[in-house]
Protein backbone atom coordinates (compact mmCIF):
# COMPACT_ATOMS: atom_id res chain seq x y z
CA UNK A 1 0.00 0.00 0.00
CA UNK A 2 1.06 3.55 -1.16
CA UNK A 3 2.36 6.06 1.53
CA UNK A 4 1.78 9.41 0.26
CA UNK A 5 2.70 11.87 2.88
CA UNK A 6 5.21 12.18 5.54
CA UNK A 7 3.68 11.49 9.22
CA UNK A 8 2.50 8.10 8.20
CA UNK A 9 -1.15 10.17 8.09
CA UNK A 10 -1.25 9.99 4.46
CA UNK A 11 -2.57 6.64 2.85
CA UNK A 12 -5.82 6.39 0.00
CA UNK A 13 -7.58 4.99 3.25
CA UNK A 14 -6.86 8.23 5.11
CA UNK A 15 -8.62 9.75 1.89
CA UNK A 16 -11.70 8.36 1.69
CA UNK A 17 -12.30 9.89 5.81
CA UNK A 18 -14.12 12.84 6.35
CA UNK A 19 -12.67 16.30 8.04
CA UNK A 20 -14.25 19.23 9.08
CA UNK A 21 -13.60 22.36 7.63
CA UNK A 22 -14.71 25.44 9.76
CA UNK A 23 -14.78 28.85 7.51
CA UNK A 24 -14.70 32.64 9.01
CA UNK A 25 -18.30 32.59 9.33
CA UNK A 26 -18.04 29.61 11.39
CA UNK A 27 -19.60 27.30 9.06
CA UNK A 28 -18.83 23.43 9.07
CA UNK A 29 -18.17 21.43 6.13
CA UNK A 30 -18.11 17.77 6.09
CA UNK A 31 -15.22 17.04 3.45
CA UNK A 32 -13.67 13.86 2.39
CA UNK A 33 -9.94 14.57 2.53
CA UNK A 34 -9.18 13.28 -0.66
CA UNK A 35 -11.03 15.77 -1.94
CA UNK A 36 -9.76 18.71 0.33
CA UNK A 37 -6.12 17.98 -0.55
CA UNK A 38 -6.86 19.83 -4.06
CA UNK A 39 -5.90 22.92 -1.80
CA UNK A 40 -2.41 22.82 -1.12
CA UNK A 41 -3.04 24.73 1.65
CA UNK A 42 -5.62 22.23 3.38
CA UNK A 43 -3.16 19.35 2.43
CA UNK A 44 0.08 21.30 4.29
CA UNK A 45 -2.13 21.56 7.33
CA UNK A 46 -2.86 17.99 7.33
CA UNK A 47 0.32 16.60 6.69
CA UNK A 48 1.95 19.38 9.54
CA UNK A 49 -0.89 18.45 12.11
CA UNK A 50 0.24 14.36 10.88
CA UNK A 51 -1.24 11.60 13.54
CA UNK A 52 -2.05 14.56 16.08
CA UNK A 53 -5.33 15.52 13.63
CA UNK A 54 -8.06 15.13 14.72
CA UNK A 55 -10.66 15.07 12.08
CA UNK A 56 -13.55 16.08 13.98
CA UNK A 57 -12.52 18.91 15.41
CA UNK A 58 -12.46 21.12 12.09
CA UNK A 59 -9.61 23.13 10.06
CA UNK A 60 -9.81 26.80 10.85
CA UNK A 61 -10.42 28.73 7.13
CA UNK A 62 -10.15 32.47 8.63
CA UNK A 63 -9.84 34.02 5.39
CA UNK A 64 -12.31 32.58 3.06
CA UNK A 65 -16.61 32.45 4.10
CA UNK A 66 -19.41 29.37 3.82
CA UNK A 67 -20.28 30.83 0.44
CA UNK A 68 -17.45 30.70 -1.23
CA UNK A 69 -15.73 27.81 0.44
CA UNK A 70 -19.31 25.94 -0.99
CA UNK A 71 -18.03 27.27 -5.06
CA UNK A 72 -14.67 26.14 -4.05
CA UNK A 73 -15.87 22.70 -2.85
CA UNK A 74 -17.49 22.03 -6.64
CA UNK A 75 -14.15 22.45 -8.36
CA UNK A 76 -12.29 20.53 -5.38
CA UNK A 77 -14.89 17.62 -5.95
CA UNK A 78 -14.52 17.66 -9.78
CA UNK A 79 -10.84 18.35 -9.77
CA UNK A 80 -9.64 15.97 -7.17
CA UNK A 81 -7.88 13.31 -9.47
CA UNK A 82 -7.13 16.18 -12.04
CA UNK A 83 -3.52 16.64 -12.79
CA UNK A 84 -1.41 19.57 -12.48
CA UNK A 85 -1.87 22.26 -14.83
CA UNK A 86 0.98 23.29 -16.65
CA UNK A 87 1.02 27.90 -16.43
CA UNK A 88 2.70 29.16 -19.87
CA UNK A 89 3.76 32.50 -20.89
CA UNK A 90 4.81 33.63 -24.58
CA UNK A 91 8.76 34.04 -23.84
CA UNK A 92 8.96 37.38 -25.46
CA UNK A 93 5.88 39.48 -24.48
CA UNK A 94 5.38 37.78 -21.43
CA UNK A 95 1.63 36.76 -21.86
CA UNK A 96 -0.04 34.28 -20.37
CA UNK A 97 -1.41 31.34 -22.86
CA UNK A 98 -4.94 30.82 -22.11
CA UNK A 99 -6.32 27.53 -21.00
CA UNK A 100 -8.52 25.32 -23.08
CA UNK A 101 -11.61 24.88 -20.33
CA UNK A 102 -13.52 21.75 -20.17
CA UNK A 103 -17.81 22.16 -20.97
CA UNK A 104 -17.67 21.50 -17.55
CA UNK A 105 -15.71 24.34 -16.16
CA UNK A 106 -17.23 26.77 -18.58
CA UNK A 107 -20.75 26.06 -17.14
CA UNK A 108 -18.97 26.33 -13.33
CA UNK A 109 -17.51 29.58 -14.51
CA UNK A 110 -21.08 31.11 -16.05
CA UNK A 111 -22.58 29.80 -12.78
CA UNK A 112 -20.54 31.79 -10.60
CA UNK A 113 -19.86 34.74 -12.56
CA UNK A 114 -20.49 37.57 -10.20
CA UNK A 115 -18.42 35.82 -7.63
CA UNK A 116 -15.30 35.84 -9.75
CA UNK A 117 -13.36 37.83 -7.86
CA UNK A 118 -13.68 36.17 -4.40
CA UNK A 119 -13.18 32.77 -5.95
CA UNK A 120 -9.90 33.91 -7.63
CA UNK A 121 -8.78 35.13 -4.28
CA UNK A 122 -10.13 32.07 -2.23
CA UNK A 123 -8.07 29.77 -4.38
CA UNK A 124 -5.22 32.21 -4.01
CA UNK A 125 -5.12 31.30 -0.11
CA UNK A 126 -6.10 27.68 -0.72
CA UNK A 127 -3.68 27.42 -3.43
CA UNK A 128 -5.72 25.86 -5.82
CA UNK A 129 -3.61 26.64 -8.96
CA UNK A 130 -5.83 25.29 -11.68
CA UNK A 131 -9.39 27.09 -10.31
CA UNK A 132 -6.87 30.18 -9.87
CA UNK A 133 -5.43 30.42 -13.12
CA UNK A 134 -8.52 29.59 -14.60
CA UNK A 135 -10.37 32.45 -12.57
CA UNK A 136 -7.97 34.86 -13.60
CA UNK A 137 -8.41 33.78 -17.45
CA UNK A 138 -12.36 34.18 -17.01
CA UNK A 139 -11.82 37.72 -15.28
CA UNK A 140 -9.04 38.89 -18.07
CA UNK A 141 -12.15 37.84 -20.53
CA UNK A 142 -14.38 39.55 -19.24
CA UNK A 143 -12.22 42.93 -19.49
CA UNK A 144 -11.41 42.42 -23.00
CA UNK A 145 -12.43 44.11 -25.47
CA UNK A 146 -14.54 46.82 -22.80
CA UNK A 147 -13.85 50.11 -22.38
CA UNK A 148 -12.92 51.47 -18.87
CA UNK A 149 -16.18 52.51 -18.25
CA UNK A 150 -17.70 49.01 -18.74
CA UNK A 151 -15.64 47.74 -16.72
CA UNK A 152 -16.21 49.66 -13.57
CA UNK A 153 -19.80 49.25 -13.85
CA UNK A 154 -19.27 45.54 -14.44
CA UNK A 155 -16.81 44.86 -10.93
CA UNK A 156 -18.74 48.07 -9.53
CA UNK A 157 -15.07 50.06 -9.41
CA UNK A 158 -15.59 53.62 -8.44
CA UNK A 159 -13.78 56.23 -10.78
CA UNK A 160 -11.66 57.63 -8.40
CA UNK A 161 -9.11 59.19 -11.12
CA UNK A 162 -9.53 63.06 -11.76
CA UNK A 163 -10.04 63.92 -15.83
CA UNK A 164 -5.89 65.49 -15.71
CA UNK A 165 -4.53 61.75 -14.18
CA UNK A 166 -6.66 60.46 -17.16
CA UNK A 167 -5.42 62.79 -19.49
CA UNK A 168 -2.04 62.53 -18.44
CA UNK A 169 -2.48 58.66 -18.86
CA UNK A 170 -3.87 58.87 -22.38
CA UNK A 171 -0.61 61.29 -23.36
CA UNK A 172 2.44 59.49 -21.71
CA UNK A 173 0.69 56.19 -23.59
CA UNK A 174 2.04 56.54 -26.97
CA UNK A 175 0.12 53.70 -28.43
CA UNK A 176 -2.88 54.57 -26.66
CA UNK A 177 -6.66 54.58 -28.24
CA UNK A 178 -9.33 54.95 -26.05
CA UNK B 1 -5.98 40.92 -3.72
CA UNK B 2 -2.51 42.61 -5.50
CA UNK B 3 -1.89 39.37 -6.88
CA UNK B 4 -5.20 38.57 -8.11
CA UNK B 5 -5.26 41.72 -10.05
CA UNK B 6 -1.67 41.07 -11.24
CA UNK B 7 -2.55 37.37 -12.60
CA UNK B 8 -5.30 38.44 -14.31
CA UNK B 9 -3.55 41.23 -16.09
CA UNK B 10 -0.90 38.83 -17.31
CA UNK B 11 -3.67 37.50 -19.52
CA UNK B 12 -4.15 40.37 -21.22
CA UNK B 13 -2.14 42.16 -24.01
CA UNK B 14 -0.22 45.42 -23.09
CA UNK B 15 -3.07 47.16 -25.29
CA UNK B 16 -5.98 46.20 -22.77
CA UNK B 17 -3.60 47.08 -19.74
CA UNK B 18 -2.79 50.37 -20.60
CA UNK B 19 -6.77 50.97 -21.24
CA UNK B 20 -6.80 48.87 -17.93
CA UNK B 21 -4.93 51.90 -15.86
CA UNK B 22 -8.37 54.72 -16.72
CA UNK B 23 -10.08 52.17 -14.89
CA UNK B 24 -9.10 53.54 -10.97
CA UNK B 25 -6.44 54.57 -8.84
CA UNK B 26 -5.48 51.05 -7.31
CA UNK B 27 -5.09 49.53 -10.87
CA UNK B 28 -3.08 52.55 -12.39
CA UNK B 29 -0.73 52.26 -9.57
CA UNK B 30 -0.52 48.29 -9.59
CA UNK B 31 0.11 48.74 -13.26
CA UNK B 32 2.59 51.09 -13.09
CA UNK B 33 4.45 48.85 -10.26
CA UNK B 34 4.20 45.35 -11.45
CA UNK B 35 5.70 46.65 -15.08
CA UNK B 36 8.40 44.66 -15.09
CA UNK B 37 6.36 41.59 -14.84
CA UNK B 38 3.43 42.40 -16.70
CA UNK B 39 2.85 41.65 -20.75
CA UNK B 40 5.00 43.70 -23.39
CA UNK B 41 3.72 45.06 -26.71
CA UNK B 42 5.28 42.94 -29.59
CA UNK B 43 6.03 45.80 -32.13
CA UNK B 44 6.34 45.31 -35.98
CA UNK B 45 9.28 48.25 -37.36
CA UNK B 46 9.83 48.59 -40.80
CA UNK B 47 11.74 51.33 -42.86
CA UNK B 48 9.16 51.86 -46.14
CA UNK B 49 10.65 55.27 -47.83
CA UNK B 50 13.06 54.77 -50.06
CA UNK B 51 15.59 56.77 -48.60
CA UNK B 52 15.04 55.63 -44.88
CA UNK B 53 13.84 58.85 -43.63
CA UNK B 54 10.77 57.39 -42.08
CA UNK B 55 10.31 54.41 -40.20
CA UNK B 56 6.73 53.19 -39.50
CA UNK B 57 5.90 50.95 -36.57
CA UNK B 58 2.53 49.21 -35.48
CA UNK B 59 1.44 46.95 -32.45
CA UNK B 60 1.32 43.27 -33.59
CA UNK B 61 -2.50 42.97 -32.12
CA UNK B 62 -4.78 43.30 -34.87
CA UNK B 63 -6.70 47.23 -34.99
CA UNK B 64 -4.09 49.07 -33.82
CA UNK B 65 -2.81 52.61 -34.90
CA UNK B 66 0.46 52.84 -37.37
CA UNK B 67 2.90 55.28 -36.26
CA UNK B 68 5.47 57.24 -38.73
CA UNK B 69 8.38 58.14 -37.16
CA UNK B 70 11.19 60.09 -38.65
CA UNK B 71 14.66 58.97 -38.69
CA UNK B 72 16.12 57.88 -35.08
CA UNK B 73 18.20 59.99 -32.47
CA UNK B 74 19.59 58.84 -29.51
CA UNK B 75 18.64 62.46 -28.12
CA UNK B 76 14.81 61.95 -28.90
CA UNK B 77 13.56 61.36 -25.41
CA UNK B 78 9.79 61.14 -27.25
CA UNK B 79 11.21 57.47 -28.85
CA UNK B 80 11.95 55.98 -25.16
CA UNK B 81 7.90 56.61 -24.79
CA UNK B 82 7.27 54.72 -28.36
CA UNK B 83 9.05 51.78 -26.71
CA UNK B 84 7.99 51.87 -22.87
CA UNK B 85 7.07 48.52 -22.22
CA UNK B 86 7.58 47.29 -25.85
CA UNK B 87 9.85 44.26 -27.90
CA UNK B 88 10.42 44.88 -31.06
CA UNK B 89 9.49 41.90 -33.11
CA UNK B 90 11.39 42.86 -36.22
CA UNK B 91 13.84 44.96 -36.98
CA UNK B 92 14.99 46.13 -40.52
CA UNK B 93 18.13 46.63 -41.17
CA UNK B 94 18.41 48.13 -45.02
CA UNK B 95 21.64 49.30 -46.67
CA UNK B 96 20.45 51.25 -49.65
CA UNK B 97 22.40 54.51 -48.85
CA UNK B 98 24.41 52.51 -46.98
CA UNK B 99 25.81 55.15 -44.02
CA UNK B 100 22.79 56.69 -43.46
CA UNK B 101 20.66 53.75 -42.95
CA UNK B 102 22.93 51.83 -41.06
CA UNK B 103 23.82 54.90 -38.34
CA UNK B 104 19.93 55.04 -38.09
CA UNK B 105 19.57 51.51 -37.16
CA UNK B 106 22.50 51.74 -34.48
CA UNK B 107 20.87 54.79 -32.92
CA UNK B 108 17.62 53.01 -32.56
CA UNK B 109 19.28 50.00 -31.28
CA UNK B 110 21.10 52.29 -28.67
CA UNK B 111 17.83 53.22 -27.90
CA UNK B 112 16.34 49.93 -27.38
CA UNK B 113 19.47 49.07 -25.15
CA UNK B 114 19.14 52.31 -22.80
CA UNK B 115 16.28 51.63 -21.58
CA UNK B 116 16.23 48.83 -19.52
CA UNK B 117 12.51 48.26 -19.87
CA UNK B 118 12.81 47.12 -23.27
CA UNK B 119 13.63 43.76 -24.92
CA UNK B 120 15.64 44.31 -27.84
CA UNK B 121 14.55 43.05 -31.49
CA UNK B 122 14.34 38.98 -32.01
CA UNK B 123 14.27 39.24 -35.69
CA UNK B 124 17.14 41.24 -37.65
CA UNK B 125 16.11 41.92 -41.70
CA UNK B 126 19.50 42.24 -43.80
CA UNK B 127 17.91 44.06 -47.40
CA UNK B 128 21.35 45.13 -49.21
CA UNK B 129 19.56 46.43 -52.01
CA UNK B 130 22.29 49.04 -53.82
CA UNK B 131 25.44 47.26 -54.66
CA UNK B 132 28.20 48.27 -52.30
CA UNK B 133 31.78 46.82 -51.15
CA UNK B 134 31.67 43.63 -49.34
CA UNK B 135 33.75 45.87 -46.89
CA UNK B 136 31.54 48.73 -46.86
CA UNK B 137 28.38 46.40 -45.78
CA UNK B 138 30.44 44.54 -42.89
CA UNK B 139 31.60 47.94 -41.85
CA UNK B 140 28.07 48.52 -40.75
CA UNK B 141 26.67 45.32 -40.61
CA UNK B 142 29.16 44.34 -37.96
CA UNK B 143 28.13 47.18 -34.87
CA UNK B 144 25.04 46.45 -35.34
CA UNK B 145 25.40 42.06 -34.78
CA UNK B 146 27.56 43.68 -31.65
CA UNK B 147 24.72 46.15 -30.21
CA UNK B 148 21.75 44.06 -30.96
CA UNK B 149 20.11 40.78 -28.95
CA UNK B 150 18.52 39.10 -32.06
CA UNK B 151 18.68 35.63 -32.24
CA UNK B 152 17.88 35.09 -35.85
CA UNK B 153 19.23 36.69 -38.97
CA UNK B 154 17.12 36.71 -41.98
CA UNK B 155 19.30 37.60 -45.37
CA UNK B 156 19.12 37.31 -49.23
CA UNK B 157 21.60 34.12 -50.19
CA UNK B 158 23.66 36.63 -52.12
CA UNK B 159 24.18 38.58 -49.55
CA UNK B 160 25.00 35.74 -46.92
CA UNK B 161 27.48 34.31 -49.93
CA UNK B 162 28.76 37.97 -49.15
CA UNK B 163 29.30 37.58 -45.24
CA UNK B 164 30.03 33.83 -45.72
CA UNK B 165 33.87 34.48 -45.51
CA UNK B 166 33.37 36.94 -42.56
CA UNK B 167 32.21 34.51 -40.21
CA UNK B 168 33.79 35.99 -37.06
CA UNK B 169 31.25 38.57 -37.22
CA UNK B 170 28.80 36.16 -36.11
CA UNK B 171 31.36 35.07 -33.01
CA UNK B 172 32.07 38.40 -32.23
CA UNK B 173 29.33 39.55 -29.15
CA UNK B 174 26.13 38.68 -31.75
CA UNK B 175 23.80 36.13 -30.45
CA UNK B 176 22.65 34.78 -33.44
CA UNK B 177 22.03 31.16 -33.69
CA UNK B 178 19.73 30.90 -36.93
CA UNK B 179 20.00 31.92 -40.14
CA UNK B 180 17.42 32.18 -42.61
CA UNK B 181 18.54 32.87 -46.47
CA UNK B 182 16.40 32.76 -49.02
CA UNK B 183 17.21 31.95 -52.65
CA UNK B 184 15.36 34.20 -54.78
CA UNK B 185 14.66 34.88 -58.85
CA UNK B 186 17.68 33.79 -61.26
CA UNK B 187 19.55 34.97 -62.22
CA UNK B 188 20.62 37.22 -59.90
CA UNK B 189 20.14 34.92 -56.61
CA UNK B 190 22.32 32.17 -58.02
CA UNK B 191 25.36 31.47 -55.85
CA UNK B 192 28.63 30.85 -57.84
CA UNK B 193 30.37 27.88 -57.06
CA UNK B 194 33.10 30.18 -54.75
CA UNK B 195 29.99 30.54 -52.58
CA UNK B 196 28.63 26.64 -53.02
CA UNK B 197 32.22 25.37 -51.85
CA UNK B 198 31.89 28.38 -49.03
CA UNK B 199 28.06 27.57 -47.98
CA UNK B 200 29.34 23.98 -47.36
CA UNK B 201 32.19 24.72 -45.21
CA UNK B 202 30.18 27.63 -43.43
CA UNK B 203 27.64 24.68 -42.62
CA UNK B 204 30.04 22.32 -41.00
CA UNK B 205 32.40 24.38 -39.45
CA UNK B 206 30.08 26.62 -37.23
CA UNK B 207 30.38 26.50 -33.78
CA UNK B 208 27.83 29.06 -32.96
CA UNK B 209 25.00 28.82 -35.21
CA UNK B 210 22.44 25.77 -34.90
CA UNK B 211 20.00 26.33 -37.31
CA UNK B 212 19.76 27.31 -40.70
CA UNK B 213 16.82 27.72 -42.71
CA UNK B 214 17.25 28.04 -46.75
CA UNK B 215 14.54 28.99 -49.50
CA UNK B 216 13.47 28.67 -52.68
CA UNK B 217 10.98 31.00 -53.91
CA UNK B 218 10.78 29.33 -57.24
CA UNK B 219 11.42 25.93 -58.83
CA UNK B 220 13.44 28.26 -61.21
CA UNK B 221 15.24 29.02 -58.46
CA UNK B 222 16.09 25.54 -57.46
CA UNK B 223 17.01 24.63 -60.47
CA UNK B 224 19.36 27.21 -61.26
CA UNK B 225 20.91 27.52 -57.78
CA UNK B 226 21.95 23.84 -58.28
CA UNK B 227 20.64 23.09 -54.91
CA UNK B 228 21.27 19.38 -55.70
CA UNK B 229 24.42 19.83 -56.24
CA UNK B 230 25.13 21.70 -52.33
CA UNK B 231 22.43 19.00 -51.20
CA UNK B 232 25.11 16.62 -52.46
CA UNK B 233 27.99 18.33 -51.24
CA UNK B 234 26.34 18.64 -47.52
CA UNK B 235 25.94 15.27 -47.05
CA UNK B 236 29.43 14.18 -49.02
CA UNK B 237 31.43 16.37 -46.21
CA UNK B 238 29.19 15.51 -43.22
CA UNK B 239 29.76 11.64 -44.36
CA UNK B 240 33.61 12.49 -44.61
CA UNK B 241 34.18 15.71 -41.95
CA UNK B 242 36.34 15.04 -39.17
CA UNK B 243 34.44 17.18 -36.53
CA UNK B 244 30.58 16.26 -37.48
CA UNK B 245 29.65 17.94 -33.73
CA UNK B 246 30.17 21.24 -35.75
CA UNK B 247 27.72 20.43 -38.19
CA UNK B 248 24.35 22.53 -37.93
CA UNK B 249 22.04 20.83 -35.54
CA UNK B 250 19.18 21.52 -37.87
CA UNK B 251 19.31 22.73 -41.53
CA UNK B 252 15.82 23.59 -43.24
CA UNK B 253 15.31 23.85 -46.65
CA UNK B 254 11.91 25.77 -47.86
CA UNK B 255 10.63 25.05 -51.04
CA UNK B 256 7.42 27.72 -51.86
CA UNK B 257 5.95 25.94 -55.00
CA UNK B 258 3.89 22.96 -56.05
CA UNK B 259 4.97 20.54 -53.97
CA UNK B 260 1.67 18.93 -53.84
CA UNK B 261 3.58 16.31 -55.82
CA UNK B 262 5.17 13.55 -53.57
CA UNK B 263 6.83 12.07 -56.50
CA UNK B 264 8.81 15.41 -56.76
CA UNK B 265 10.36 15.02 -53.47
CA UNK B 266 10.76 11.84 -53.54
CA UNK B 267 12.63 12.45 -56.65
CA UNK B 268 14.38 15.15 -55.44
CA UNK B 269 16.26 12.81 -52.50
CA UNK B 270 16.76 10.13 -55.28
CA UNK B 271 18.72 11.86 -56.97
CA UNK B 272 20.88 12.57 -54.27
CA UNK B 273 21.76 9.00 -54.61
CA UNK B 274 20.87 8.46 -50.76
CA UNK B 275 20.68 4.98 -49.51
CA UNK B 276 17.27 4.81 -47.62
CA UNK B 277 17.60 2.72 -44.36
CA UNK B 278 13.90 4.58 -43.27
CA UNK B 279 10.82 5.53 -44.75
CA UNK B 280 7.30 6.45 -43.65
CA UNK B 281 4.63 7.71 -45.31
CA UNK B 282 2.00 9.97 -43.61
CA UNK B 283 -0.30 10.45 -46.77
CA UNK B 284 0.96 14.08 -47.69
CA UNK B 285 0.06 15.91 -44.60
CA UNK B 286 2.97 16.25 -42.18
CA UNK B 287 6.45 14.33 -42.36
CA UNK B 288 6.27 12.79 -45.92
CA UNK B 289 9.21 10.78 -45.97
CA UNK B 290 11.65 10.34 -43.93
CA UNK B 291 15.22 9.28 -44.38
CA UNK B 292 18.45 8.36 -42.32
CA UNK B 293 21.47 7.26 -42.57
CA UNK B 294 24.66 7.24 -40.11
CA UNK B 295 28.25 7.92 -39.66
CA UNK B 296 30.72 4.67 -38.23
CA UNK B 297 30.86 6.94 -35.56
CA UNK B 298 27.32 6.48 -34.77
CA UNK B 299 26.98 10.33 -36.08
CA UNK B 300 23.56 10.72 -37.71
CA UNK B 301 22.02 12.68 -40.20
CA UNK B 302 18.29 12.64 -40.22
CA UNK B 303 16.26 14.01 -43.28
CA UNK B 304 12.29 14.69 -43.53
CA UNK B 305 10.15 15.80 -46.39
CA UNK B 306 7.05 17.32 -44.71
CA UNK B 307 4.33 19.41 -46.75
CA UNK B 308 2.51 21.56 -44.13
CA UNK B 309 -0.89 20.68 -44.77
CA UNK B 310 -2.83 18.92 -47.79
CA UNK B 311 -3.17 22.53 -49.68
CA UNK B 312 -0.62 24.09 -48.93
CA UNK B 313 2.45 23.97 -51.19
CA UNK B 314 5.05 24.46 -48.59
CA UNK B 315 7.20 21.94 -48.42
CA UNK B 316 10.03 21.17 -46.11
CA UNK B 317 13.26 19.02 -46.28
CA UNK B 318 14.81 18.94 -42.90
CA UNK B 319 18.24 17.74 -41.93
CA UNK B 320 19.01 16.67 -38.47
CA UNK B 321 21.98 15.69 -37.22
CA UNK B 322 22.61 13.84 -34.16
CA UNK B 323 24.75 11.60 -32.38
CA UNK B 324 23.13 8.07 -32.00
CA UNK B 325 23.87 6.74 -29.15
Amino acid sequence: MATESANGVSSPELNERDVVITTNDNRNFTVKIGVARVSKTINNMIQDLGESLDLSSGIPLPNVDGPIFEKVLEWCEEHKNAPEIKVEQDPHTRERKWFTMTEWEEEYFRKFLSHLWDLAMAANYLEIPSLYYYTCQKLAERIKGRTPEQIREMFGIEDDLTEEEKAEIRRTNVWCTY
Amino acid sequence: MNDVVKEVFKFLSRKEIEKSQLVSRYWKNLIALSSDELPLRSLCVWACTYDDSYYFMRDKEPGCQVVKYPQFSVEDYHLEEIFQNCIVDRLPITFRTCAQAAQTVVNLVKILKQTNRLVVAITCTIDIVERITELEALSHLQPILELIQAKEIRISINDFCYILGHTRFFNSGANISQITTTIGFPPESVPTEQHKKQLVEFLSGSRFLKRIGISFYSKLALQKADSIDILRELIKTFQTCEKPKNFFEEIEFFLYFATGNPEFFCGFLTNLGLELIEMSNTNQRGVLNSYKFQRSDNWMMKIELSLSSQNDETGHIKFFIARKD
